[in-house]
Order: structure tokens, then C-alpha cells, then sequence
């Protein structure tokens, strides 16, 4: 994600806050703190059960541990792709909200299908909301 | 303004791409609709002996019906009979017949297991049909519940042809206890060598497969690839608003889908009024 930079003056982006872009009241500011949070969750949610279905996969088709077996995989996958159900909503809802661009949106999206990338995803996903949120409070109430 | 977008070059790949991944997952939720069936479960079963599925007296469990087995047992070449009104198993479209052959077991019972051997042509007379020779013989076949005795049948057939194939008519026929099923044979493998004698065409395959309940993880992984054609096509949306300018100047106008969403921002210079996050410099 090289577009992350934090370093970056917040209030540079009032410029286009009059144009329906992120957080210009405390109202937006809210609901975008909630899709933050709930993509968090479900984010958290999804990666863990994608690091167990590695494992039951790993463990259905090769003979790592000396046996195979497909209990791991069949108990997870269904689960973890209803997560996933879960995360593309949340994640589009996010990327509505924040307004970003459709090559951030599907970086997070997909991130999502990817074993330990969905963490990185979630932790640049809240820094890049928190920096948008708290320049809205800088810039006042709408 | 969406068809005006679709209309631009770089609308129509944009919009080609996203038809691409919706198709690939509407095949894909297809493909696992599909693998739900209980008729590749069955079928997909290793064999089991005869005798674990065929009960010795009474009627073929329904999630048996179609189930691999291997028969062991004993050629009996004089209970062999044609059963009419089959249609050629290599797909010719001719109507033909059955060659039946039973074969005797000891487990569960003592008695006669019809075994579907092939099929032949409605020319040939039963009696020039050979028959294994007798002994022993191990194959592997789909075991099928008798056929019901019901007015569909011609009933009145030459002598050595069956109306269909059951215990109800093959106890007029033969003397011995015969199972209520019978074994439509698989090709014939190295013991099952002489399964084919005699016959005209491809094996028939398995005619009746049990009926269970669909595989609730294959309904499941359908159903989430349907979700993921939608959101694939949610993200189609968002992707023209964002990356397809209208011809006429306007281009991406604020958060697509978002409140106080503008789409008339006409004379705005469009490349300037997005929010990219590469372009908040350090």
C-alpha cells in the first residue's frame, strides 16, 4: 500500500470535503467509526479462520504431520466464506463511506482472500480512516 | 449516465473485465451447485460387498440404490434371460435388450443375484446369446432395487425375454430364492472377463441412483459465489464512477454512492477534484 502516508498534513484534503468527500461533520464522522469497526471485526474474524483453512488445507492434501486428513478444511471453509460474505459488504460499505479510490477499495477486498495480508490490510485501513476522521474534527463542525 | 460510461472505451473494458468475474462466479457457484448432488456421492463410493447392502430378505435400502458393490459368487450360464426394451447403452438409439445372467451367493443367502451383463440387439434370440461358463466370478457392478411390476411393460414377450427385471418376474421363471435387486455390471475388469460374452455393446450404466439430501457445504459455497457476482458487480459500479469519465466532460464526482453525493459537477476540472490518496503529498 505505498498511497499510505501518514505523514501527510490532513487538512491538505479539506479541498474536497465540499464535494461529498469524507468526514466533514461529527454526524459522518460517527458512521464512519462505526464501518471502521465493523470491518475491523469481521476483518480479525476472516483472517483467523483463513489461517486455520490454510492449515486444513495444507493438512487434506499433503502429508505434513504424517497424516491427512479433511476435517479441518470441511469444518471451516463454509464458515469462512460466509466471513468473507461478510467482509466484501463491510468492505464496500468502508470504502463508500471513506470514498476511496477503486484500486484501494479492491486492494481491501482481496486482501481479504490472501493468508496474514488481511492483518496488514486492517492496520492500514484503520490508520487511513483515523487520519481521515480526525481531520474532520480539525476542520470543525460542518 | 451509466450506459454513457459503458459507451467510452475505457467504460467497455472496465465493464467487460467486471462481466468476465461476475460470469466466472455465477460458473463457479454453478459448478458447487452441481457437487451438491447425492449422484456423484453415491457413485463416488468405494464398492462394498454385496452382502452389506443386500439384505437377505426385503427391499434395497434408497440410499443403497445405485451404490458400487462387488459380487462374488458363482455363473449360473442356465439362468440367463433377455430383458426387453432397453435402449442401446453406447447411445445408437436402438432399442434392444438386456442380457441377465445370475449369479448365485451364498451371503446373505443362499440364492440367485441377477447380474446386468450387456446388451444386444432385438434381432438376436435369446437362445443365441452364450452364457459364461459356469464357476466363480468377482465383479464389480451398481447394485438396483427390482423393477416394479407395473402396466408400462409389454407384458407378453417371447419365450426367454422379460418384460423387466425383478424378483416379482423372476421368481415365475427360476426355482431358486432370487434377490429383490440386481447387479448392473461395470466394465468387465481382470476376474470379470467374461461378463460381456456374448454381447453387442457398451456396458449399461447405473439406471437408478438414490435420491439423498444435497451436500449442505456444496449448497453453501453456491450460494456465496452468487454474493460474490454481486459484489463483484458493486464494485463494477464503483469502478465506472471512479475511473470512467463522462464523455462530456464531468468526471469522477466525489464519493460514488456516498451522501451528499454530487453527479453534477459539470465544468469542475475533473482529474482535480479527486481525493486519491497518492495525491495527499507529503
Amino acid at each position: 500500500m505505498t498511497e499510505d502516508t501518514p505523514r501527510a498534513d490532513p487538512r491538505s484534503r479539506t479541498g474536497h470535503l465540499s464535494d461529498g468527500g469524507p468526514a466533514p461533520g461529527a454526524e459522518r464522522s460517527r458512521r464512519l467509526v462505526g464501518a471502521l469497526l465493523r470491518f475491523r471485526v469481521i476483518a480479525w474474524i476472516v483472517g483467523v479462520f483463513l489461517l486455520v483453512l490454510t492449515v486444513g488445507v495444507v493438512l487434506r492434501y499433503t502429508d505434513w504431520l504424517g497424516y491427512r486428513t479433511d476435517v479441518v478444511s470441511r469444518t471451516v471453509s463454509p464458515v469462512h466464506g460466509f466471513g468473507y460474505m461478510v467482509y466484501l459488504a463491510t468492505g464496500i460499505d468502508l470504502a463508500v463511506r471513506r470514498g476511496w479510490r477503486i484500486r484501494t477499495t479492491l486492494g481491501v477486498l482481496l486482501a481479504g482472500t490472501v493468508p496474514l495480508l488481511s492483518f496488514v490490510a486492517e492496520r492500514w485501513v484503520t490508520r487511513d480512516v483515523r487520519r481521515v476522521v480526525s481531520a474532520g474534527a480539525a476542520a470543525g463542525p460542518a | 449516465m451509466l450506459l454513457r460510461r459503458i459507451a467510452t472505451g475505457r467504460g467497455a473494458a472496465v465493464t467487460a473485465l467486471a462481466a468476465a468475474a461476475v460470469a466466472a462466479c455465477l460458473a463457479l457457484g454453478w459448478w458447487q451447485w452441481e457437487r451438491s448432488r447425492p449422484l456423484a456421492d453415491v457413485l463416488a463410493a468405494a464398492p462394498v460387498p454385496t452382502e452389506q447392502v443386500v439384505p437377505a430378505r426385503g427391499r434395497l435400502l434408497a440410499v443403497d440404490q445405485g451404490r458400487p458393490v462387488t459380487l462374488i459368487g458363482q455363473w449360473r450360464p442356465d439362468r440367463q434371460l433377455l430383458v426387453a426394451d432397453r435402449r442401446d447403452p453406447a447411445g445408437s438409439g436402438r432399442t434392444g435388450r438386456w442380457v441377465v445372467t445370475a449369479v448365485r451367493v451364498t451371503e446373505p443367502a443362499d440364492m440367485l443375484i441377477p447380474v446386468v451383463r450387456g446388451w444386444v440387439g432385438t434381432g438376436r434370440s435369446p437362445q443365441d446369446v452364450p452364457a459364461p461358463p459356469a464357476g466363480r466370478v468377482s465383479l464389480t457392478g451398481w447394485v438396483q432395487a427390482s423393477e416394479p411390476l407395473d402396466n408400462r411393460a409389454d407384458l407378453v414377450q417371447p419365450p426367454g425375454v422379460a418384460p423387466l427385471l425383478g424378483a416379482a418376474d423372476l421368481v415365475n421363471r427360476w426355482p431358486e430364492d432370487v434377490a429383490d435387486v440386481f447387479v448392473i455390471a461395470a466394465a468387465a475388469g481382470a476376474e470379470g472377463r467374461d461378463v460381456a460374452v456374448g454381447t453387442e455393446s457398451a456396458m449399461p450404466g447405473p439406471v437408478q441412483v438414490a435420491a439423498g439430501t444435497r451436500d449442505w457445504r456444496n449448497v453453501m459455497y453456491a450460494v456465496q459465489w452468487v454474493v460474490f457476482a454481486a459484489a463483484a458487480g458493486v464494485v463494477w459500479w464503483l469502478a465506472m464512477h471512479d475511473l470512467v469519465p463522462l464523455p462530456g466532460g464531468t468526471g469522477r464526482t466525489g464519493s460514488p454512492g456516498g451522501p451528499g453525493r454530487t453527479e453534477t459537477t459539470a465544468g469542475d476540472a475533473p482529474r482535480e477534484r479527486r481525493h486519491d490518496e497518492r495525491e495527499v503529498a507529503p
